[in-house]
C-alpha cells in the first residue's frame, strides 16, 4: 500500500510540474494563447445556440424549463472544461506521436505510460473559461429555481460532475488504443470527440433507446446529463448508483483496452 | 515538365494522400453520422406537439425539409472541411516552403491541385453516402431530388469547395506572421461553421443577425449546396448565388495574393 500511494505521490507531484511547463509554454506563445481562448469562446457559444434555438422556436424541449436548460447547458460547459482543458489535446496528439515515432521517448521516462501519454498536456486558459462560464451558468439556473441552492446538493453535483470526466476520459481512451494498429487514428479521436457533442442537448431529447445505449453501452450521458439532473432533483435511485459504478468499470476496460492496444505497437524509429 | 503535368501530379497526390490511411478516411465519415443524430433528436423533440404530428413550419422548414438540410448540411460540411492550412503552417514554419520558392511550381497552384485531388477522392465515398441518404429520404418523407437540382448542386458544391479552399488559404497565410496557431484554424473554422449554415439554417439567427450572415462568403460554402439539392434554390436564384459566389471567390483569391505577396517578402528559411 505505501508503495502506491508513493507512486500516486509521484504523479501528482508529475503533474503539478507539467502544469506549470504547460502554463509557460502559452506564455511563451501569446497569440496561440489568445486564439485558444478566442476558440473556447466558439465552441461555447456553439453550445448556447443549441439552448437559443430550443426556446426561440417556441417549443417545450421535453418539458424542461428555460432555468432548467440553463443549468444543462451550464453543466455540460463546465464538463467541457475538464475534457478540452486535461485532456483532447493529448488524444488527437496520439497519433502524430506514434506516427512520428516520439511515443518512444515516452516510453523511457519512469512514469507511468498511459499517464504521460494522455495526460501530459493541458490547457489551464480554456479550463478557465469553460469552467467559470459553465458553474456561472449553473448557479444562475440554480439559483432561480426554488430550493435548489443547497450544500449537499452542490457537493453531490460535484462528485458525479467529476464521475462524468472520468468516464468521459476513458470513453476518449477505449478507442484510441486501436491507434497503435492504425497508426494514422485522428478520426477516431474525432469519433471520440461527437461522444461529447452528445451531450450539446439533454438526454430526454434522445428517446428511450437512445437514453438506454447513452447511458449503459456508451455511458456519454454521465458526463452532463447526470451531473444536472442530480443538481435539479430529476436523477432516478438506478442512476444514481449507476453513475457512482460506471466510472470505475470504465476506467478498468479503458486500462486493459490500453494495454492491450500497446501490444501492437512497433517503434517507427526502430 | 509542362505545367498542366506538374498540377496533374499534385492532384494524384492529393487523392493518394486522402487514400493512405484509408480506415481513418472511413472513420472520418462515420464522424459524421454524431452530429445528424444530435440534430435529428433536437428537431424531433422540438417539432412533436404532442399530437402525434410533426407540428407547423419552424424558422421557415417544415420537419420534413429540416431533416433533409441536417443530412445533407453535415455531409457537406464533411466534403469541402479542409486540413491544407496546417501544412501550409508547417511550410512556413520549417521552412520547408523555400523548396517552393526555387522549384518551378506555384505554391498556390500546389495546395490547390492537392485539395482537389484529395477532395475528389472523399467526393466518390460521400457522393455515395449522400446518394444512399437521399434515397432513404425519398422512401420516408416522400421528397423528391429531381434532376436539375443535382446538377446545380454539383455547381454550388464545386464553388463551396473553391471558396473554402480560398478562406483557409488565407487563414493558413498568417502563419507567415504568427507562430503555433493552430488553435486560431478552429476557432476560425468554428466560426465559419456556425456563419456558414453547417450547424443550424441560418434562418434561426433572426431577422437581426440572419441577413448579416446571408451576405457573407460562408453561406455559399454549406447553406448554399444544401439548399440547391433541397430544392429551396433554383432558377434565377441558384443563378444569381452562383454569381455573388464567384464574387466572393474572386475577392478572396485578390486577398490571398495581396497576404502571400506580403508573407513571402518576410519569409526567411533559416538553415533550411
Amino acid at each position: 500500500m505505501p508503495t502506491i500511494l508513493r507512486e500516486v505521490r509521484k504523479h501528482f507531484r508529475v503533474y503539478a510540474v507539467l502544469l506549470r511547463m504547460n502554463l509557460m509554454s502559452q506564455m511563451e506563445y501569446r497569440a496561440n494563447f489568445v486564439t485558444g481562448f478566442l476558440m473556447e469562446l466558439g465552441y461555447l457559444a456553439v453550445k448556447i445556440l443549441y439552448v437559443v434555438v430550443a426556446f426561440s422556436s417556441g417549443r417545450s424541449v421535453a418539458g424542461l424549463s428555460p432555468d432548467e436548460m440553463l443549468v444543462f447547458v451550464g453543466v455540460f460547459v463546465t464538463s467541457t472544461a475538464f475534457y478540452a482543458g486535461i485532456y483532447m489535446t493529448n488524444f488527437f496528439q496520439l497519433s502524430a506521436i506514434v506516427k512520428d515515432g516520439s511515443f518512444d521517448t515516452l516510453m523511457t521516462k519512469p512514469v507511468s505510460l498511459q499517464f504521460l501519454a494522455t495526460l501530459r498536456r493541458n490547457d489551464p486558459a480554456i479550463f478557465l473559461v469553460d469552467f467559470l462560464a459553465g458553474s456561472a451558468m449553473t448557479i444562475v439556473g440554480l439559483s432561480r429555481l426554488p430550493g435548489l441552492l443547497e450544500a449537499w446538493r452542490l457537493l453531490g453535483y460535484v462528485f458525479f460532475l467529476v464521475c462524468g470526466a472520468a468516464v468521459g476520459y476513458s470513453l476518449y481512451l477505449i478507442p484510441q488504443a486501436l491507434v497503435f494498429k492504425l497508426i494514422d487514428a485522428r478520426a477516431i479521436a474525432g469519433i471520440s470527440d461527437s461522444f461529447w457533442d452528445f451531450n450539446n442537448v439533454p438526454m430526454v431529447v434522445y428517446g428511450k433507446v437512445g437514453q438506454a445505449i447513452g447511458t449503459y453501452a456508451i455511458p456519454m450521458f454521465l458526463i452532463a446529463s447526470f451531473p444536472s439532473l442530480f443538481a435539479l432533483g430529476r436523477i432516478g435511485g438506478a442512476q444514481l448508483v449507476w453513475g457512482g459504478l460506471a466510472p470505475v468499470i470504465f476506467i478498468a476496460i479503458s486500462r486493459i483496452a490500453w494495454k492491450r492496444g500497446l501490444k501492437a505497437y512497433t517503434s517507427a524509429t526502430g | 515538365m509542362p505545367d498542366r503535368g506538374k498540377y496533374a501530379a499534385a492532384f494524384s497526390l492529393g487523392i493518394r494522400s486522402a487514400l493512405e490511411y484509408r480506415a481513418n478516411f472511413l472513420f472520418s465519415i462515420l464522424g459524421a453520422v454524431s452530429p445528424v443524430v444530435i440534430q435529428t433528436a433536437l428537431w424531433t423533440c422540438l417539432y412533436d406537439t404532442g399530437s402525434g404530428a410533426s407540428g407547423d413550419a419552424l424558422f421557415g422548414y417544415s420537419y420534413r425539409q429540416m431533416l433533409g438540410y441536417v443530412i445533407v448540411a453535415n455531409l457537406v460540411s464533411r466534403l469541402v472541411r479542409t486540413g491544407f492550412e496546417y501544412d501550409v503552417n508547417s511550410d512556413i514554419r520549417s521552412g520547408g516552403l523555400d523548396r517552393f520558392l526555387v522549384k518551378p511550381i506555384g505554391y498556390f497552384g500546389f495546395r490547390m491541385a492537392h485539395f482537389a485531388g484529395s477532395k475528389s477522392a472523399e467526393g466518390v465515398f460521400l457522393g455515395a453516402v449522400l446518394a444512399a441518404a437521399l434515397a432513404v429520404l425519398s422512401a420516408f418523407s416522400g421528397a423528391s431530388f429531381g434532376a436539375a437540382a443535382i446538377l446545380g448542386f454539383v455547381a454550388a458544391l464545386a464553388l463551396a469547395l473553391l471558396l473554402n479552399f480560398l478562406i483557409f488559404w488565407c487563414v493558413g497565410l498568417l502563419g507567415f506572421w504568427l507562430t503555433e496557431i493552430g488553435f486560431l484554424f478552429e476557432a476560425v473554422r468554428i466560426v465559419a461553421i456556425t456563419a456558414s449554415g453547417g450547424i443550424f439554417p441560418l434562418t434561426v439567427f433572426g431577422p437581426a443577425l440572419g441577413p448579416i450572415l446571408q451576405a457573407l462568403p460562408f453561406r455559399y460554402t454549406i447553406q448554399f449546396p444544401t439548399e440547391v439539392l433541397c430544392g429551396r434554390v433554383a432558377g434565377a436564384d441558384l443563378a444569381r448565388g452562383l454569381g455573388l459566389g464567384a464574387l466572393w471567390a474572386a475577392a478572396l483569391l485578390a486577398l490571398g495574393q495581396a497576404i502571400w505577396a506580403a508573407g513571402v517578402k518576410r519569409f526567411v528559411a533559416v538553415g533550411s
